[in-house]
């Protein structure tokens, strides 16, 4: 772990690693869902949950507005529906601050501070934890923000196919 | 030094049983010779509610086979990182993706080179084929040595002696038809070293004996069942379980997403 941590910031980190988003009793645990909904892995869902307590830990000691990846986000909107968890559990007891998700208003300027709080989001993670941020996880700028359309499709109904030219990428 | 103190008990499964080698017990075993080598450990929480699988002792410098990165994989990246048991092994199946898949790595150890035949005949057989004279000295060589440790598990031994079992072949007993005993005294840090301790009240009342019985502390069956759990939850198709919420539901689409500062 970073050494650029104030201690206050190391007990927090400690507090991060040691919170569990998941159930053990669950026939259906967090990541679980998490996977599923996102047609993950389970390993690149438990790596995503990773990759969202480092964000929120950026969150709280950045000092400026973060912005996630996408796959962070993810990990967020969902841990949003498990409301005792995220209010009582992370907010509560492990910030200690109330933590609020702020999906964009749409328009030129807001993708441009979001692009912009995303750029110093990864310069704070490379700061603050000494490392890149893996690529699949925190892909670039442009990559992040490109245009996408996501739906929700009842995969026991659709098939998805991927688009012609996706299969020689 | 025996042969089984020497291999893993994956290369064991697949040396002696050949394409009928199966996927759970190889898994459970190479997770319980991983502890019992330290290069893994586990942690209980202190309410006893959860698990973690971690990094043991000797992770950086134990010599390890391509198979066992499907438990050992994971954790490479950090090492801050610790991993629910269960979550653990639902990975390790997810990472050995089937039975032929999984023993195709354990083919990989520089032990198995020249025990199965390569022939023309044998493209056509099941993975791994044919064992070649070598293979078949070998597995016979440990098949004596699964047996022996069958006998002894069925006589009535002391803590000590059980103990000392533990110690030179836990990753081997679940070949044996003892899996229970692996996970005996799995709650403590140092594993299979405190076993001996964890058993402590048995050596006043007497011994336990028999395959499969597990003496000592509960927490060694309570991990059997996490694991047992989680390997039936990778094993099922990955469509059961509704999305169903109780409470206010709702849902929610942005691009874009920031959060306070």
């Amino acid at each position: 772990m970073s050494r650029m941590l104030d201690p206050a910031a190391a007990v927090l980190w400690e507090r991060l690693l040691r919170f569990e988003l998941d159930d053990p009793s669950a026939a259906l645990s967090f990541s679980d869902r998490l996977a599923r909904e996102n047609d993950w892995t389970k390993e690149h869902a438990l790596r995503a949950i990773a990759e969202y307590k480092r964000f929120l830990l950026l969150l709280c000691v950045a000092g400026h507005p973060c912005t996630p990846s996408d796959a962070v986000d993810q990990v967020w909107h969902l841990h949003l529906l498990y409301t005792e968890s995220y209010w009582r559990e992370l907010c509560g007891e492990v910030l200690r601050r109330e933590l609020h998700h702020g999906p964009t208003r749409g328009g030129a300027a807001e993708a441009a501070r979001y692009g912009s709080a995303y750029e110093a989001t990864l310069a704070s993670y490379r700061r603050l934890f000494e490392e890149e941020p893996p690529l699949d996880l925190w892909p670039p700028a442009r990559e992040r923000f490109r245009a996408a359309r996501f739906v929700r499709v009842d995969r026991s109904r659709y098939w998805c196919i991927p688009r012609f030219s996706r299969w020689f990428r | 030094m025996t042969l089984l103190e020497e291999w893993t008990p994956a290369e064991v499964l697949l040396l002696t049983d050949g394409s009928r080698a199966r996927l759970r017990p190889a898994l459970e075993a190479t997770l319980a010779h991983l502890l019992q080598r330290r290069v893994l450990r586990i942690e209980r929480e202190a309410n006893g509610e959860a698990s973690y699988l971690r990094r043991g002792d000797a992770f950086a410098s134990a010599r390890t086979l391509r198979h066992e990165e499907v438990f050992l994989g994971p954790l490479r990246a950090r090492p801050e990182v610790r991993t629910l048991l269960a979550n653990a092994v639902q990975v390790a199946f997810e990472r050995a993706r089937s039975a032929k898949h999984f023993f195709r790595l354990v083919g990989h150890s520089p032990r198995l080179a020249g025990c199965f035949r390569k022939g023309f005949l044998d493209l056509f057989l099941a993975y791994p084929g044919r064992r070649s004279a070598r293979g078949n000295e070998l597995a016979s060589a440990l098949q004596r040595e699964l047996d022996a440790v069958e006998r002894a598990l069925a006589e009535p031994v002391d803590a000590p002696q059980l103990s000392q079992m533990i110690e030179r072949y836990a990753g081997h007993l679940a070949l044996c038809g003892a899996a229970a005993l692996l996970w005996q005294g799995a709650a403590d840090d140092a594993l299979f070293a405190r076993a001996e301790r964890r058993m402590a009240p048995d050596t006043s009342s007497g011994s336990c004996s028999g395959a499969g019985s597990s003496c000592g502390g509960d927490g060694g069956d309570e991990l059997r069942q996490e694991f047992d759990a989680a390997a039936d939850a990778a094993e099922a198709s990955s469509d059961s379980g509704s999305s169903g919420c109780s409470g206010e539901g709702g849902s929610s689409g942005c691009s874009g997403c920031g959060g306070g500062d």
